[in-house]
Formats: structure tokens, C-alpha cells, sequence
């Protein structure tokens, strides 16, 4: 009796082991950067003192809050990786009106580079790699004085418009 | 009273007089070290261990009545190498890369990471980033310091005589990140950077500005072009009626003001701030007990080419 007890409990083990899932595909992976495409909104920004010996943050997004129209708003285009200023909000005009986009090492990217059309270049660490799925998305800007020394850090997230 | 020298005087005199060297070397050797350092560093105001930094090392001024010492400057004068030997704000065991000496006798056989530069005679330096240098954070340094000695790649012992400096310490504090009762965020601020004038009424001194009330704190702006037009929001006596002058409370005793100065004065294409100075004042504006006592002044000459 015990042994058929065994065999029977053996059996159902190997049942169990029989059920294991099939592998299904899961889609094709995402593009890195490819929902950076549309427009977007600045949502919240934190401003860092940088020439403080311990540099120093403060969230200004209130500022902006309290009026739409100081938030900033920007279209990253696929075609010619167009981008353009569609408000310009009460920021520092760092970016022109419009210009090139262009993410640095694919397919791993860390910076945002803006190619302006007064022919200024502006590298921007991003703070996320974005992807369709992706409703906030931001980068850093640093500003310099007039003697290139790093005074100011904006830390900008924009909400996905469209 | 008369006294009269007696063989036993003389003979206390000449005692005393036998430690007078002894009395004068300590009193130079106090007062040296006083006004002098064994340890100093390039460069000299030293705050920040994530930055790199030169340390020195005065050969000249260590306590030579030590045997050891004059051992080492021995050594130094032989042209012999120096070495730092270094236990905090972290030591690494023996077989690191970073160990202070190799092999089974370490203090026989310093490592060649740790050799010294001469930068001149019986002067030498080690330059490191304390925190890449000891794979520690900035708070270590500062709770730590830097602990080290010196000495040549053979420290002697085991039975030889020591070769080496006494314990030096580099000390390596916080800056001083203080604020006056008021001050500016960013520090430095380009004119169409958004800047936030701040108030901690909680740091007031002056007695007759203490405890503002949350409706009562205002401040007077005025800015100085570089072609040497002044622009007043509103004079002194005025500000109180200007809403756009009223520092919002924003936490218990704090007040602020944020802006974009370009913006705020209405600046014209072209035109540049040289300076900004603000004054905070009681809405009602009579007298200068209504005012802080240091006016808040940023320069802003050299930030808008």
C-alpha cells in the first residue's frame, strides 16, 4: 500500500512539472528615446545654486504654476529631428525658437544635445530616456557666467502634451 | 634684607640655570608652532574633499628632539624618498593596491602609490581628491579628517631604529554655509534667471523688526544699469502700497520674493542690471526702525555680458 502511495505521489509531481508555460513573445523592445517625439509642457522645476560651497536646491515650479503662461513649451519633431519653441514661458531663452534635436551614444543615451538656430549648442543631461508609454520627461540645463564658470542648475520635467 | 650670595645659592643658581635651554627651546618651540604649521595645504582655505588638494609637509618644522625625526631628515637629506603612511579617514588592509606598505614587513616596504613629491628642501607634498583617495564620502572626511605620517620607503624597526614623522593631522571642515537674514537664491543670478529675494525673520536682530506679521513684510528694489540709470519700483515711502513689493510668508518667519529681474523692471532690449540692492521694511515705513539694518546688495556687473 505504501509503495502504491509513493508511486502515486511521484505521478503527481511529474504532472506538475509537465505544466511548466510556453514562452510567448512580449513585442518588439522600445526605441530608445522615441517617445520624445510630440509636444510637451514644463510640469516642475527645481533650481540649483551652484556656486553655493554646498550647492543648494529649491523647487521654483509655484512660480511657474501661477501662470501658464510662464511654462515653457517645446515640439520634438521625428522629420530632420526638428525641434521648435511654441511658448517660450518666463525662462532663460536658452534654446532659440527652434533648432535640431539629437540624443549623444545611442542606444544608450545621456544627453540631449539642442543645435539652435542662432547656432548656439546646448548639451542637456536627460533625467529619463522616454518612451511612448511616458506622460513626464525632463533634462538639465546648466548656465555659465560670462567667465565660464557654472553658476546655475535648471532641472526641468515637462508633461506630455500630445 | 640683605642677601648675601652663599655657596648654597650659587649652587640653586646654577641649577636653575641649567634648565634656561631647556625653558628657551620649549618657549621657541611653542611659539613656532604657533605661528607656523607642519602640515598646510594648496589650497589653504580647504573645504570641499571632492576637489583635489596638495598637502604639504614642513620637514623643518616637525619636533626635532625626536630621534625619529631626525632620522627621517636624515633620510630626506640622503635623497632618499618619503612616503605618507595613512590610517583615516580610512586605511586599507594589507594586499590593497592602496595598502600603506607591501609585503609581509609594510612598514620595511612602503607602497609606491604613497611617495611624496620634494617640492623644495625638507618640503614635500602629497596630492590626492580625499574621497577618490580614500573611497569615502565627504562626510567621513570631515567627521575623520586626514590622519598620516611620514616617513622613507624603509620605516626601520624590527630591531633597526624608527625613521618617521610624529602623527600629523590635516583638517579638512565644512565651509561655512550660514545665511544672513537675508540673502538671494541663486547666489549669483544672471538678470533673466528666476531669482527669489528671501527673508528668515526668525535670524533678526534688531529688535524693532522682530515677529513681522504675515501681511507686513515688504522690500524696497533698486537697480543701477550699466549706464547708470536707477529704476525704483516705488520710493521708499511708497513700497507699502505696492503689492508688488510684498514679500509672501512661506514658512513660519520666512519671507520671499521671486522674480525675474529683466521682467520685474521692465527691462528694455539692451539694457543690463549692474546692481541689485534690496531693503526689507515694515509696510508702514516711518522711521529707520522700520528697516533692516544691512541693506541686501547683489552685483551683477560681470554676469551679463
Amino acid at each position: 500500500m505504501k509503495q502504491l502511495f509513493s508511486i502515486l505521489i511521484l505521478a503527481i509531481a511529474l504532472s506538475f512539472n509537465g505544466c511548466k508555460p510556453d514562452l510567448k513573445e512580449i513585442g518588439p523592445s522600445y526605441g530608445a528615446g522615441e517617445g520624445i517625439y510630440g509636444s510637451w509642457e514644463l510640469s516642475s522645476v527645481n533650481q540649483v545654486d551652484l556656486k553655493q560651497p554646498i550647492p543648494e536646491s529649491r523647487n521654483i515650479s509655484a512660480f511657474f504654476n501661477a501662470d501658464a503662461s510662464r511654462k515653457m513649451q517645446i515640439k520634438f519633431e521625428q522629420a530632420n529631428n526638428a525641434y521648435s519653441i511654441l511658448q517660450p514661458g518666463a525662462l532663460p531663452r536658452t534654446f532659440g525658437t527652434s533648432g535640431t534635436w539629437k540624443f549623444d551614444t545611442l542606444p544608450f543615451p545621456t544627453k540631449l544635445y539642442f543645435f539652435t538656430s542662432n547656432n548656439d549648442t546646448v548639451m542637456t543631461p536627460i533625467k529619463n530616456m522616454v518612451r511612448e508609454n511616458d506622460a513626464f520627461f525632463g533634462f538639465n540645463v546648466v548656465r555659465s557666467d560670462s567667465c565660464g564658470s557654472a553658476y546655475v542648475r535648471y532641472e526641468y520635467t515637462f508633461k506630455r502634451l500630445n | 634684607m640683605c642677601v648675601t650670595n652663599t655657596p648654597s645659592n650659587d649652587l640653586t643658581k646654577m641649577k636653575t640655570l641649567r634648565y634656561l635651554p631647556l625653558v628657551i627651546a620649549f618657549v621657541f618651540t611653542s611659539v613656532t608652532n604657533i605661528f607656523s604649521q607642519v602640515v598646510t595645504s594648496v589650497p589653504s582655505e580647504y573645504t570641499d574633499p571632492t576637489t583635489e588638494v596638495k598637502i604639504l609637509v614642513n620637514l623643518d618644522l616637525l619636533d626635532q628632539t625626536q630621534e625619529t625625526v631626525l632620522n627621517l631628515i636624515a633620510d630626506a637629506d640622503a635623497g632618499l624618498d618619503l612616503y605618507i603612511w595613512t590610517w583615516k579617514p580610512f586605511e586599507f588592509p594589507a594586499g590593497h593596491p592602496k595598502a600603506n606598505g607591501e609585503g609581509a614587513q609594510a612598514w620595511k616596504n612602503s607602497n609606491e602609490l604613497l611617495k611624496m613629491t620634494q617640492e623644495a628642501e625638507h618640503l614635500y607634498s602629497y596630492t590626492m581628491v580625499p574621497t577618490e583617495f580614500y573611497e569615502v564620502d565627504a562626510a567621513t572626511v570631515y567627521s575623520e579628517d586626514i590622519h598620516f605620517l611620514v616617513k622613507p620607503k624603509d620605516g626601520g624597526g624590527y630591531g633597526d631604529p624608527d625613521r618617521k614623522s610624529g602623527d600629523l593631522l590635516f583638517v579638512v571642515d565644512p565651509p561655512n554655509v550660514a545665511r544672513p537674514a537675508v540673502y538671494g537664491f541663486p547666489s549669483n543670478p544672471l538678470q533673466n534667471d528666476v531669482f527669489r529675494i528671501v527673508y528668515d525673520n526668525y535670524k533678526e536682530e534688531k529688535t524693532t523688526m522682530q515677529n513681522l506679521g504675515t501681511q507686513e513684510c515688504y522690500v524696497f528694489l533698486e537697480v543701477t544699469l550699466t549706464d547708470s540709470t536707477i529704476i525704483r519700483p516705488s520710493s521708499i515711502f511708497q513700497v507699502g502700497n505696492n503689492p508688488d513689493l510684498q514679500m509672501k510668508q512661506i514658512g513660519t518667519g520666512i519671507f520671499e520674493l521671486i522674480m525675474i529681474p529683466e521682467l520685474f523692471f521692465n527691462l528694455q532690449q539692451g539694457q543690463k542690471i549692474d546692481k541689485l540692492k534690496a531693503v526689507v521694511i515694515r509696510q508702514l515705513f516711518i522711521s529707520g526702525a522700520d528697516r533692516v539694518d544691512n541693506d541686501f546688495i547683489i552685483d551683477m556687473a560681470c554676469w551679463n555680458d
